[in-house]
């Protein structure tokens, strides 16, 4: 009797280890199949930052396209459903959970950081790899979270503040920033990061100028920066709202040297505000459609407009860098092999050191680092229409 | 004091608009009883009409506003006769909600003709601002006030001294005795529509080129419906409202912090609805039952 209950407890031991491993090997293969790789793209469709949501959702279904004409990554074609975010966070983690319980092999795209931030337990208790197309949060790559890969040609905020305090002392010799941001996570993020970065220089002072995403009014915010006479008018937020931003400054005199951050200059903005960017600093890692200077960036222009036309602000960067994060993933999966599961994929992005996918900002990845991009670029915007490069600003890996 | 009179003069440009599509809000509420929730909607249109009209299809500028306040007008009396005509009779609750949802299909359907983007319509005033001593003051700004103060003339003119305007005015404060004096209420209520209509489209057209058009433009009116409130839903009182709503905001924003900017409005509605619910500059009337 006792020797029946002991074998039982053992089929049974055994039985439910076996099905714990296939569970787990099919949630590693989970949307593979002998022909195709299921992938989610979220990116806000609608609201403040669609024309960026729009714009990078174009770029990843040209480069969908051009891996599938060219066979698909070991013979399986990239099948990608998308939705919108709708740069909600409580819409965002819908729309992942959805695409997930659907399936999907890995998620893709995000745009909006405070979304991306929502996902990141998500994305780890489902332990499915997130390779972003977009976001400028920090958060995403530190604290590292294995599951989660920024590859946008783009440095995140961190990186950003840290390279940027060195050019803002050492080089501007800025002193006084005002300092407008979005009150969010991104903002919060950026601000947090500035101030960290700035700690080991003395001697200057920011005022904190949180603007809400919807606002379209900043007259409070503007004069509160015009009263306290900045040097540095540093500005950050969605297109939208970076737009009228700068323009109701402009109109009510804030001076300074104005420097916009990498949200700020995507979507339409040179169209809403005209000359009254000219002498901006920007941020901006591709070249946008109107200084498109590296080839492989003005034959990818051409490609997005003859299928996609133009829009009000699109094509723009964010385009680009939809387009740039699916052809490194392409590159990843390329290196994971046939035999693809989840973690063989995350081996094989940690693996990239120097990739050029054709598009210039070269992708280097390790298992402690998930951040691609070290550089940071400046334009000088010198007239409504014209941008030219300032100066690279480039920073030890981590 | 520089500072002061700078919040004082962007207060005044955006006290007008609030005070535009106030002012539109109170016409229709007067007339039939009911709050059009999308009236914001009525603004959005206006601004999407007009840059069609001047960008698109390249209408000389006066006459691309002109033809848009008609066409608004027109919309505006058309959901008058389809909508709130046939929910004369229904419960409150019931002519809220179809108003509510009016507006969101109003904002999908121009979500399905124009997308969801963003369009920058140009200025066709000098861009360069003004400074008057410490103060600047932008073309449009200084536009924006004129056409108000004339609008706002032109308009209370009409309902004191012309026959229609005193039957709107009429039918306003007693429908049955403004039926028995031989006046069409039908009518009043569409001219109160149209009107509402006009005073949107204006709003959208003088916004439009301060902000961007796009689908979500229209929750300004959520200022405009505190001006209401605070003024009671009377009408001179709604003008002063919308500037009140407008400097209270910049005070806050710039003396105190940006933070309770908007939420210092929404404040000023709650103990104005608690103190005096008929409004800072009406008189309660009480009715008889």
């Amino acid at each position: 009797m006792r020797v029946k209950r002991r074998a039982c407890g053992m089929i049974t031991f055994s039985v439910v280890a076996m099905l714990l491993a296939v569970s787990a090997s099919h949630a590693q293969t989970t949307g593979i199949t002998n022909d195709s790789i299921l992938i989610g793209n979220l990116n806000p469709l609608s609201g403040s930052a669609s024309a960026s949501g729009i714009s990078q959702r174009e770029g990843t279904q040209l480069a969908v396209d051009e891996i599938n004409a060219a066979g698909g990554v070991h013979g399986r074609k990239l099948v990608v459903t998308y939705a919108d975010d709708e740069c909600n966070p409580v819409r965002g983690l819908a729309a992942a959970k959805k695409m997930i319980s659907d399936g999907a092999f890995i998620l893709t795209g995000l745009y909006c950081s405070v979304v991306a931030a929502t996902l990141l337990p998500e994305v780890e208790r489902a332990r499915v790899p997130l390779v972003l197309s977009g976001t400028l949060t920090a958060r995403t790559v530190d604290p590292l979270n294995r599951y989660v890969f920024r590859v946008v040609g783009f440095p995140n905020s961190r990186d950003i503040a840290f390279g940027r305090a060195s050019y803002w002392i050492d080089k501007l010799k800025a002193t006084r920033i005002a300092f407008f941001h979005q009150a969010d996570e991104l903002g919060r993020s950026d601000i947090e990061s500035t101030r960290m970065a700035l700690a080991k220089y003395s001697g200057w002072e920011i005022l904190a100028l949180p603007i809400n995403v919807g606002d379209t009014d900043f007259t409070a915010q503007i004069l509160k920066a015009r009263e306290w006479k900045p040097d540095l008018v540093y500005m950050n937020a969605l297109p939208k709202e970076g737009s009228l931003l700068v323009k109701q400054a402009k109109e009510l005199g804030l001076r300074g040297e104005y420097w916009g951050g990498g949200s700020l200059t995507t979507g339409g903005f040179y169209d809403a505000v005209g000359e009254l960017a000219t002498g901006m600093l920007i941020e901006i890692s591709f070249s946008d459609e109107i200084d498109a200077h590296t080839p492989g960036i003005k034959t990818l222009h051409d490609k997005l407009v003859a299928r996609f036309g133009k829009g009000p602000g699109r094509p723009n960067v964010k385009a680009l860098s939809g387009y740039y994060s699916f052809k490194v993933l392409a590159e990843g999966l390329k290196r994971a092999g046939r035999e693809l599961t989840r973690e063989k994929l995350i081996a094989a992005m940690e693996t990239m050191s120097g990739v050029d996918v054709g598009l210039g900002y070269p992708v280097t990845l390790s298992p402690t680092n998930h951040e691609g991009t070290n550089t940071l670029t400046i334009y000088k915007v010198v007239s409504a229409t014209k941008r030219v490069k300032a100066v690279d600003i480039t920073w030890p890996r981590q | 004091m520089e500072l002061f009179l700078q919040i004082l003069v962007q207060s005044i440009t955006h006290g007008s608009i609030y005070a535009l599509i106030g002012v539109g809000l109170v016409l229709i509420f007067r007339a039939t009883d009911l709050i059009n929730f999308a009236q914001g909607q009525l603004v959005m249109i206006g601004a999407y009409i007009s840059i069609t009209l001047s960008v698109s299809v390249g209408l000389p500028v006066v006459l691309s506003f002109i033809l848009t306040l008609l066409i608004v007008a027109v919309i505006g009396a058309a959901i008058e006769y389809s909508v709130c005509r046939r929910l004369m009779r229904a419960p409150i609750m019931n002519t809220i909600i179809a108003t509510f949802a009016l507006g969101v299909i109003l904002q999908n359907a121009v979500i399905l003709i124009y997308g969801p983007e963003v369009y920058s319509m140009p200025s066709y005033l000098p861009s360069h601002p003004i400074a008057l001593g410490g103060v600047i003051v932008s073309v449009q700004s200084m536009f924006i006030v004129g056409v108000t103060i004339i609008v706002m003339i032109s308009l209370f003119l009409f309902l004191g001294r012309t026959k229609q305007g005193r039957a709107m005015q009429g039918a306003a404060e007693n429908r049955v005795a403004a039926a028995l004096m031989g006046i069409s209420v039908k009518r009043v209520f569409a001219r109160s529509w149209m009107l509402s209509g006009f005073l949107s489209a204006l709003a959208g057209q003088l916004l439009a080129p301060v902000l961007l058009v796009e689908p979500n433009m229209g929750i300004i009116a959520i200022k405009s419906f505190s001006a209401a409130i605070i003024g009671g839903f009377g009408l001179p009182a709604t003008v002063v409202g919308g500037y009140l709503v407008s400097l209270l905001e910049n005070l806050v924003g710039v003396y105190l912090t940006v933070a309770l900017k908007d939420a210092a409005a929404f404040l000023v509605i709650v103990l104005v609805l608690l103190a005096k619910p008929e409004g800072l500059f009406t008189r309660q009337i009480r009715r008889r039952v």
